[in-house]
This record gives C-alpha cells, structure tokens and sequence, in this order.
C-alpha cells in the first residue's frame, strides 16, 4: 500500500508533536528561610564598598551570601548611566571589609561571548540556588533604553571568582526585549527558584520567571494585567504556597504595590495599592519572622532622598523604623536597595550619591529594639 | 543554548544578510549567474568582524534570534533571487500571509500589555498549542507545503531544544516575519498564478538555452 504524502506528512507531524509534548511542571513550592532564634547583642555598622576611577558613576548593586559567610556584591558602574563604558563590578565582603572591585562583564565581554553586538550593560540580580550555585543575571542594551533590556544569565560554581559566559536568555516574542532584573530570587523546594523580573516597554508589569534545578528557563508568568506601571518586584515566600511581591510604582498615584499569589506563584492576586508612599523608587523587602517584615525603600514623596527601613505586621501596613539617609536636597540620591536576610544577619546595598555603593550590616536583635 | 542553538541563531541572520544582499542584486537587475557568488561573499563579509562585532552580530543582537519560519521564507527568497523555481519555493499563500500577520499581532499586542491576556506563555508547557500546531500543518499541506513544513521544523527544534528559548512561540514566528507577510498580504501582484510561473519557467529555458 502507497501512503499519500498528505497522510505521511501527518503521521511525521503528528510524532514530532509527541516528540514536542511536555508535561505542566508541578506547582511551585516555596523554601522559607527558617527563622534563628539567637539572642546576640544589637549591631549596626556602615561601609562603603570601594570604587574604581574609571567608574566614578555607581548604581543599582546586588548581594549574595558566600558559604564561608562573606558576600559578594555586584553593581554597574561608568562615566555615567547607560554609557557604553559601563561595566558590571564585584568586590567580597570577608572579616568585615570589602575588596576591591574588579570588573567582570562589560558590554564587549558579553558581546563576544554570545556572538550578538551589546551596547550597554545595566541592572544585575544575584541569586544562590538551594544547590549553592550563584547565579548572575544582569541586562544588556543593543538599541534604546533600558526598556529595550534583554536579561542575561551567568554562573558560578566557585563562590563568584570565576564566571561562566553569559547566556542571553529568550522570554519575550518582541525580538526579546523588555525583560529585566533587579531583585534576587526565591528558591523553591524543587532545586529551582523564582526569579522577579519586569517589562517595561509600553506599559510596565511584573513577571516571574521559573528555573528548574539545573537553571534552566521553565516558564514565565506575567503577574498583573491591569495597573501599567509596576516594576522591579521584591519577591518574599509567606509559605510553602504563598508569596507576595512589592513593586515600585510609576504611576502618578505613588502607593506601593503589593501583589500575592496562593499556588506557588502560578496566579497572582490583583494590584493592590498600599498607603505607603512610594516615589517611582525600587524597593526590597525581607521577611525576618512569621509576622515581622523589613523594607528599605525611599520613605517620601518627593524624590530619593530619604532611604529608611520601615516594617510590618501583615506586608501591607508600613511603620518606618529608622532613617539610614536624609537629606533636604532632593537631588541627592539614595536609593536601589538589595535587602539580604542570612540567619540572624541583615545586609542592605545600596547607592550613595551615585558616587558609591553604600553597605549597611546589622542584626535581627537591632531591629526588634526597635520595635514598639 | 548549545552551540547547535547558537549556530542556527548565527545561521539565521546570515541568511537574512544573504538575502538582503540578494534584493539588492535583485533591483539592479545583476545577471542571475553572478549572483550566487555575490551572495556567498556577502555571506563571508557579514560574519568577518569589524569594529566591535560583525555585521551578523549587530542583526542578532538588534533583532533577537529568528524564528524557523522566517529562516524558511528567507532561504526561499534566496533560492528564488539566485533563479531556482519550484513549488515549494513559491512566495505563500495570502491566507497563510495573513494568519501568520495576525498571529504574530496578537503575540505583540499581548505582550506589550495591550490585550487582556498572556498569548506568549502559552508557548511554555504548550499542550493546547501544539494541538492547534497539527490541526495548523496538517490542513495547510496541501495548499502551502513550505510554510507547513517550515512549521515543522520549528516544532522539531523545540522537540530537541534547539535555540535558547524554552517556548515554542519563539520557533515558529517572530516580529520580523510581520514584514513579508505584510508586503504578501498587500502584494497586488499574484505570484502564483500559473502565467507568472510559467513565464518564470520559460525565463528560465532561455537563459540555460546554449548560445
């Protein structure tokens, strides 16, 4: 019997469609940090991490924990913002100090490395999988501004001193542009993690994006379908199930945004807009116990230039805490935090004038001194 | 991506290249058998750096990796500049045109925020897409082979995890394919009429004719 080629051609399409077929991956399941109970005196202590002449313009740092309890920093720095001599830098902090930076990618690195022409370099995201794998996800430019961001993808399996090449990562069917990334992820109880990132061309949503435990791409979630101006979400697990993100708001309103979701981050609830003010200023968000949130953000109205931790009860309901910059002019810039929770140590980066990356260490007994 | 994903993303754009370079060749009429050669050192010329990175590299760093279906219209497009006719090689069907231009506006429109819901993640665990994929390449063989086989390919190379994404959307069309679906939609001139074919056919006759 002679098969037509029309039902031969069915019969190949429809086993390269089996071949094609993947299952749903499970819903996620959040990892929550358990929360120490060790009673240590209260500590404080400030330091600013070094700079390189070449780069005398820093911003937007990043912060991961290291296995010998160091932590490695990542930010941008160049003449200026969005110029093509931006490079993204690292430096360690190890027995209390910080080292020197040393540039790791910049936008010739990354364009030989992925055989693509890269003009700028900007907004880094550390983050440590349950394997102890560092992963660097930071975004490049070819044309346009930072909405025409594509997200890039190194690792490092021997605690930051060496780098894989960047991997250009494809999740948006615009010729990949417009996903970003500015806080860290959330590991999950498969070996995978939630990594928070943001489109920004036309209108502005948060996205999730899903790695399994070999950190590869699963899948991406878009959060919010209504509000049009909400980025760079800070992504904290409530449980197993739960987790909530606040994002920086760019709307003329200026709330905070808050946003959860209930299955593992699979749907995600409507925007909700806080009463906390938020001046179009990325936040971070930590939780430190069952009932007791941090947040660093800018605390007015007006521009950057007052950075404070407040905390919460609920996620939703902020009381400031302590101011760690103030100033009157609001040129002045303090802003782009990076919280980082680590036992009963908490870390925030952040930008100081631009000029340099700014790093604050205290602990959990220095909050709840705090506390009413 | 494995380096088989980055070899065909580079492939891609090397075609486009090619095929730029080929209209141009095209539209000031240069003799069909200089062509190939034109065009293979086009080829050559766009993966040889200069500067920064090459001319290939600047293409996939501005426009992304190209998805299969465009890679199939622009190897077509290239057969036909260099003077090769065959069924498969003919420009598509309007209608095919048309739902890959609609398709690809909605993908846009979604994930620009405009439409109310996420086309493009469904191209990430895509059970029901790929159902629609069949029912798509299946109907469409008869009348338009290329672009079913086209879609084809780009099934299999998700099968295998053959470019960077994890999503199928992205194997099968991407934003550039807007513009020769486009120009098909809105060509007045019927390609595939048998009188073009067969004037082609006979173009062709003349200029392998001896003498």
């Amino acid at each position: 019997m002679q098969l037509s080629p029309h039902i031969a051609f069915a019969i190949v399409a429809a086993m390269t469609v089996m071949l094609a077929w993947r299952p749903t991956p499970p819903p996620a399941k959040f990892v929550v940090p358990p929360t120490p109970v060790v009673a240590v005196k209260p500590q404080f202590e400030t330091a600013f991490i070094g700079t390189v002449p070449e780069a005398p313009v820093v911003h937007s740092a990043t912060l991961a924990p290291l296995k010998d309890g160091g932590r490695v920093a990542v930010w941008f720095g160049g003449s200026k913002e969005a110029a093509v001599d931006v490079q993204l830098y690292q430096a360690f902090y190890r027995d209390g100090a910080w080292t020197s930076p040393k540039a790791i990618f910049s936008p010739l690195s990354v364009s030989s490395a992925e055989y693509r022409f890269v003009r700028r370099i900007g907004n880094a995201a550390l983050h440590r999988d349950v394997r102890g794998r560092l992963h660097l996800f930071f975004v490049t430019c070819a044309v346009g501004g930072w909405s025409t961001s594509i997200l890039n993808h190194a690792t490092s399996d021997d605690e930051a001193a060496t780098w894989s090449n960047p991997r250009q990562f494809v999740v948006s069917p615009l010729i990949n542009l417009s996903t970003l990334a500015r806080q860290p992820g959330v590991n999950l109880q498969d070996g995978g993690f939630l990594l928070p990132v943001y489109h920004e061309l036309a209108y502005r949503y948060p996205e999730m994006l899903r790695f399994d435990r070999k950190g590869q791409l699963l899948s991406k979630v878009r959060t919010e379908w209504t509000y049009r101006d909400a980025l760079q979400p800070s992504l904290v697990p409530l449980d197993a199930d739960r987790a909530a993100i606040w994002c920086r708001n760019m709307g003329p309103n200026q709330r905070l945004i808050y946003q959860e979701t209930n299955d593992g981050g699979r749907t995600w609830t409507p925007i909700e807009g806080l009463a906390q003010v938020n001046p179009d200023a990325s936040v971070a968000v930590a939780r430190l116990k069952e009932d007791l949130f941090l947040m660093c953000h800018n605390a007015t109205p007006r521009m950057r230039e007052v950075l404070a931790l407040s905390w919460s009860k609920d996620g939703k309901t902020w009381k400031e805490m302590h101011r760690l910059e103030e100033n009157t002019d609001i040129k002045i810039e303090f802003s782009y935090p990076t919280l980082l929770v680590e036992g009963e140590t908490i870390d925030v980066v952040y930008t100081w004038k631009r000029d340099a990356i700014k790093h604050v260490r205290f602990n959990r007994s220095w909050v709840e001194e705090r506390l009413p | 991506m494995s380096e088989v994903g980055d070899l065909l993303s580079i492939s891609g754009h090397v075609l486009l290249v090619v095929y730029l370079a080929g209209g141009l060749l095209a539209l000031f009429r240069v003799p069909l058998k200089w062509r190939p050669l034109l065009m293979l050192g086009t080829a050559w010329l766009g993966i040889v750096p200069f500067g920064r990175t090459s001319l290939v590299g600047l293409s996939r760093g501005v426009l992304g990796d190209l998805s299969l279906s465009m890679q199939a219209l622009l190897l077509i497009g290239v057969f036909r500049i260099v003077g090769m006719r065959h069924p498969l090689l003919r420009p598509w069907r309007r209608d095919a045109a048309f739902g890959m231009f609609l398709v690809e506006t909605a993908l846009i429109l979604s994930t620009l925020g405009i439409l109310p819901f996420d086309l493009y993640g469904l191209g990430y665990a895509p059970q029901t897409l790929l159902i629609v994929l069949l029912a798509t390449m299946v109907g469409m063989w008869r009348a338009e082979p290329a672009c079913a086989l086209a879609l084809l390919a780009g099934c299999l190379a998700f099968a295998v995890g053959g470019m960077a994404s994890p999503n199928l959307w992205d194997y099968l069309i991407d934003p550039l394919i807007l513009a020769p679906c486009f120009l098909r939609i809105f060509s007045f001139r019927n390609a595939d009429s048998p009188q073009r074919i067969a004037a082609v056919d006979l173009q062709r006759e003349h200029l392998a004719a001896p003498g």
